[in-house]
C-alpha cells in the first residue's frame, strides 16, 4: 500500500535481480518470479488433484461395493472406516471435501494461478506482475489454506461433511453430523485465507493486463488465453467478496450464537438459541459467488484450448472478436442466473422464469464459442500433439455437458432432476472433466516453456484415450440415473428397492473411476520424469508459434527478456496467411505490404 | 542489466490501478452485506432500534480525517515534509479516535438490550460497522507505516533537503495509494452510515 518507491527497488521489481545470487530457497521456495510461482501453484494443485481424486475412488467403491468389508482400506483409513465398512459419515465427509478440494482448490486455485501467473506477463511481454510481492503472498495466503484444510482431514471428529455447498443448518450445527463441528471451524477458517490468495491474485492479473503489456500489444492484439485469464479474474474480483460476507456471517452463527440463517430450531423436542434466520439467504449468497466460481474454472481453459487449436490447426482461429465477445457475454450473464441452483426453494415462480431466461441466455455465448472452436479446425492443416487432442477433447466434454445444461436451466424440468445424478453428470462433464482437460492441454502445451524439456508423447496419448473414454464411462450412464430418479449423495442404495436396480450402473460407473484415477499416475510419472529425463528442447520456438512467450530464452530467468521488451506489430494468429509465405508469423515481425493488403481484404 | 526508466513508471501505474481493484473488491463484500440486511430485513421479524449517538460523533470525525490526509498528501507532493508528517499524524489520531467512538456505540447499544446474538438487525448492525471498522484499522496500520518513513527520511536523517540514493533517484514516502485507501474508507462508511439511518428509522 505504502511502498517508498526509492531507485533502488523499484529497478529490483522490474528485474534487474538477476545479477545477485540466488540460493535454493530464494529460488524456489521465497520466490518472487511469476513462473516460479506460477509452478508452484502447479505442484500444490497437483498435490490436492490426488488427494481429491483419491476420495472420489473412495467413496466410490463404497457404492459400488456396499455389502463388502474392506479391511485392508480400513487399515489405512481407520478413521473413516467401522468393521470394513465405511461409515456414513465418512461418506459424507469425503463427498463434501472431494467438492471442495476440486472445485476450489485444484480447478480454481490453481488452474489459474499456474496459467495466469506463467502466461500473463509472456505472453503480454512484461516483465513480471505489477505487483509481484502480491502475487507471491497470493500463493503464501494459498499454501496456508491449503494446509488448514489438509489438517481438518485428520481430524478425529472428522472433516467438514455438509456438502461443498455448506448449507446451513447443517453445517452451523455440530449436533446434526460430527464433521459441522471442529471439521466446518477449520473449513471455514480455510476459505477465508482462500479468498483473499484469490483476490490478491486476481487484483493483480487484471492490473498486469491492463497496465504492463508491451509496445504493440494493443488489447486486441492479446492472445485468447490472456483474454480468458483477464475475464476469469474480472469474474473472481466480483464474486469471491460476496463469498467472504456471507462465510463472515456464518462463522458469527456458528461461534457468536448469531441468527443470519438459522430461525426456530429443536433438537430432542428442546428448542435452540436461534430466532429469525433464513437458511435460503445463504443459498442465495454462496450462489451468487457459486455460479460464477462454474466460469472462474471453466474460462481460463477455454482460453488455453482456443489457442492450442487454432496453433494446431495451422489457421487463425475463427472469429476472434467473436471468441472476445462471448467471453464477455458470459462474463455478464454469469452474474444473473444464480438462482437456477434454487428453483426447488419454493421462490415466486416468476422470479424463476426470469433467471431460466437468463441460464438459457448463456447457451448463446457458450454456442459462438463452439461453433468457432470448430469451425478453427475445419480444414486446417491439424498437427496432432498430446496438447491439441486433450484441446478436441475439451471440446466434445464442453458439448456433451453443455447440452444437458439447457435441460437443467429450465425450471419445469430442474424440478425432477434437482439432486439427482443426473446434475452431478452435467456438471462433471462440462466443468469438471472439461477443465482437467484444458489443464492437461496447457501442461502438455506449455511444458518446454516450463522446463526446457518435453513430455513423453506415448505415455500422453495412453493417458488421453484412457481418461476420454474412462471420463465418457464415469459420466455418462449417471444421466440415466439421475432421469430416472437416483438422488446424489446417497450412502447406500441396495437400502432402496428402487434404486437397488441400478447396482450394475454404480459398479461399471464404480470401476471405470477407479481406472481413470490410476492412468493419472501416467500423467505424474510423465511429469515428473520428463522434468528430470525429458527430451531436451533445443530450439526457441518448437511448436511454431506466433505468441510472444517462445521469443523468450528456452528458459527465461527473472526478467523474462535479456534485452529489450519486444515490440508487437501484428495478431497472434497469423498462420498460414499467405499461400507461398511461412507457415506462421511472430506477432514480432513488422507489418508488410502484402500483410496490409491481406488485413484489407478480409478483416478478422 | 539495467531497464529503461520508463518500465519503472508503467509499474508505477498499475499499482495505483491495483489500489482501485482492492476497493472494488471490498465494496463488493459490502454490497454483499447490505443486500443480505435488505433480504432478511424484507422477511419480517425485525426489531428497530434507534442509531447510536456516538456513531454521529464518529462520523464528523472521520470526515475531518480524510480532510487531514489529503493535506499531509498534497504536502507531500509539493515537498513540505513536516507539514505531510503532521497531517499524517493527525489521521492516525482521528482514526483511532473513530474506532473508539464506534467502539462506545457498540457498547451503548448493548446497554440498551440489543445483542449481537439477538435479532438479526442487531447482529447485521454489529456486523456491517464492525467489518468496516476492520479494514479502517487495517489501514491506520499503513499510516503508522508511512508516518515512521516520512518522520525518518526529514526529521532523523536530514531535515528538510531530499535526501537521494545511489542511483541519483529522490527517495520520497509515498501517499498517494494510502489517501486513497483513507478516501474511500471515509465514503463506504457514509453509505453505511446512511443505509443503516434510513433502515432503521423507518
Amino acid at each position: 500500500m505504502v511502498t517508498s518507491s526509492t531507485g533502488e527497488h523499484a529497478l529490483s521489481m522490474i528485474g534487474a535481480g538477476s545479477h545477485h545470487k540466488e540460493t535454493f530457497i530464494s529460488k524456489y521456495i521465497f520466490s518472487t518470479d511469476h513462473k516460479m510461482i506460477g509452478k508452484q501453484f502447479l505442484y500444490t494443485g497437483m498435490a490436492w488433484a490426488v488427494i481429491g481424486g483419491l476420495f472420489s475412488v473412495l467413496f466410490r467403491v463404497q457404492l459400488a461395493w456396499p455389502d463388502e468389508t474392506f479391511p485392508f482400506l480400513e487399515q489405512i483409513f481407520s478413521n473413516w472406516f467401522d468393521e470394513g465398512h465405511m461409515t456414513p459419515e465418512a461418506y459424507y465427509a469425503l463427498v463434501t471435501m472431494h467438492g471442495t478440494i476440486m472445485v476450489f482448490f485444484v480447478l480454481t486455485a490453481s488452474l489459474s494461478g499456474t496459467f495466469a501467473n506463467f502466461l500473463i506477463p509472456l505472453q503480454i511481454g512484461a516483465r513480471d506482475m505489477a505487483s509481484p510481492i502480491m502475487n507471491a503472498l497470493s500463493y503464501w495466503l494459498f499454501l496456508l489454506s491449503s494446509l488448514i484444510m489438509l489438517a481438518s482431514i485428520f481430524l478425529p471428529t472428522g472433516m467438514a461433511s455438509a456438502g461443498w455447498t455448506i448449507y446451513p443448518p447443517l453445517s452451523i450445527l455440530p449436533q446434526a453430523s460430527s464433521g459441522s463441528g471442529m471439521g466446518m471451524t477449520l473449513w471455514l477458517v480455510s476459505m477465508v485465507f482462500f479468498i483473499a490468495s484469490q483476490l490478491l491474485a486476481g487484483i493483480n492479473y487484471i492490473s498486469t493486463v491492463l497496465n504492463l503489456r508491451t509496445k504493440g500489444m494493443t488489447m486486441t492484439r492479446m492472445p485468447l488465453t490472456v483474454w480468458a485469464l483477464f475475464f476469469t479474474a474480472i469474474i473472481g474480483l466480483l464474486s469471491f467478496p460476496v463469498l467472504f460476507s456471507a462465510a463472515v456471517l456464518l462463522v458469527f452463527d456458528k461461534g457468536l450464537g448469531t441468527s443470519f440463517y438459522l430461525s426456530d430450531i429443536f433438537i430432542g423436542g428442546k428448542a435452540l438459541g436461534y430466532s429469525g434466520g433464513n437458511a435460503i439467504l445463504f443459498q442465495h449468497l454462496f450462489w451468487f459467488l457459486g455460479h460464477p466460481e462454474v466460469y472462474i474454472v471453466v474460462l481460463p481453459a477455454m482460453g488455453i484450448v482456443s489457442e492450442i487449436l487454432s496453433l494446431s490447426a495451422r489457421k487463425p482461429v475463427f472469429g476472434y472478436k467473436a471468441m472476445i465477445l462471448s467471453l464477455l457475454g458470459i462474463v455478464v450473464l454469469s452474474f444473473l442466473v444464480w438462482a437456477h441452483h434454487m428453483f426447488v426453494t419454493g421462490m415466486n415462480p416468476f422470479l424463476g422464469s426470469v433467471f431460466a431466461l437468463f441460464t438459457l441466455l448463456i447457451a448463446v455465448p457458450s454456442s459462438v464459442k463452439v461453433f468457432n472452436w470448430l469451425t478453427t479446425i475445419w480444414k486446417g492443416n491439424i498437427k496432432m500433439t498430446v496438447a491439441a487432442v486433450f484441446s478436441l477433447g475439451f471440446v466434445s466434454m464442453f458439448i456433451s455437458g453443455g447440452l444437458t445444461g439447457i435441460w437443467l436451466g429450465n425450471a419445469t424440468v430442474d424440478i425432477q432432476l434437482h439432486d439427482t445424478y443426473f446434475v452431478i453428470g452435467h456438471f462433471h462433464l462440462v466443468m469438471g472433466v472439461a477443465a482437467f482437460f484444458g489443464m492437461f492441454a496447457g501442461i502438455y502445451h506449455w511444458f518446454p516453456k516450463m522446463f526446457g524439456r518435453f513430455m513423453n508423447e506415448t505415455l500422453g496419448y495412453i493417458h488421453f484415450f484412457i481418461t476420454f473414454i474412462g471420463g465418457y464411462l464415469i459420466f455418462w450412464p449417471m444421466h440415466y440415473l439421475g432421469m430416472s430418479g437416483v438422488p446424489r449423495r446417497y450412502y447406500d442404495f441396495n437400502e432402496f428397492h428402487a434404486f437397488s436396480e441400478y447396482h450394475d450402473m454404480n459398479l461399471l460407473i464404480s470401476v471405470s473411476a477407479i481406472v481413470v484415477f490410476a492412468a493419472q499416475f501416467i500423467f505424474v510419472i510423465n511429469f515428473f520424469y520428463s522434468m528430470k529425463r525429458g527430451r531436451k528442447s533445443t530450439e526457441l520456438n518448437p511448436w511454431k508459434v506466433n505468441t510472444l512467450e517462445w521469443t523468450t530464452p528456452i528458459i527465461p530467468g527473472h526478467g523474462n527478456w535479456p534485452g529489450d521488451l519486444p515490440t508487437v506489430y501484428r495478431w497472434p494468429y497469423d498462420y498460414s496467411k499467405f499461400e507461398d509465405g511461412p507457415d506462421f508469423i511472430p506477432q514480432t515481425v513488422p507489418l508488410t505490404e502484402a500483410d496490409i493488403e491481406s488485413d484489407k481484404k478480409n478483416l478478422h | 542489466m539495467v531497464y529503461p526508466i520508463s518500465e519503472k513508471y508503467s509499474q508505477q501505474k498499475a499499482h495505483r490501478f491495483t489500489m482501485y481493484l482492492g476497493l472494488m473488491s471490498i465494496t463488493m463484500a459490502f454490497a454483499g452485506l447490505t443486500s443480505a440486511y435488505l433480504v432478511r430485513k424484507g422477511a419480517g421479524n425485525w426489531v428497530d432500534f434507534p442509531m447510536p449517538v456516538e456513531f454521529y460523533t464518529s462520523t464528523i470525525i472521520l470526515l475531518i480525517s480524510s480532510a487531514t490526509i489529503h493535506v499531509a498528501h498534497v504536502s507531500n507532493k509539493k515537498g513540505h515534509p513536516k507539514m505531510a508528517t503532521l497531517g499524517l499524524f493527525v489521521t492516525i489520531i482521528l482514526g483511532l479516535l473513530f474506532a473508539f467512538f464506534q467502539f462506545k456505540g457498540w457498547q451503548t447499544l448493548n446497554y440498551s438490550g440489543i445483542y449481537i446474538d439477538g435479532n438479526p438487525a442487531g447482529s447485521f448492525f454489529y456486523v456491517i460497522t464492525g467489518m468496516h471498522a476492520a479494514h479502517l484499522l487495517g489501514g491506520v496500520i499503513f499510516l503508522w507505516i508511512a508516518l515512521f518513513r516520512s518522520y525518518r527520511l526529514f526529521f532523523i536523517k536530514n531535515e528538510n533537503t531530499t535526501i537521494v540514493n545511489k542511483k541519483g533517484n529522490a527517495l520520497k514516502v509515498r501517499t498517494d495509494l494510502l489517501s486513497m485507501y483513507w478516501h474511500f474508507m471515509d465514503i463506504l462508511w457514509v453509505y453505511i452510515f446512511l443505509f443503516l439511518f434510513f433502515n432503521l428509522n423507518h
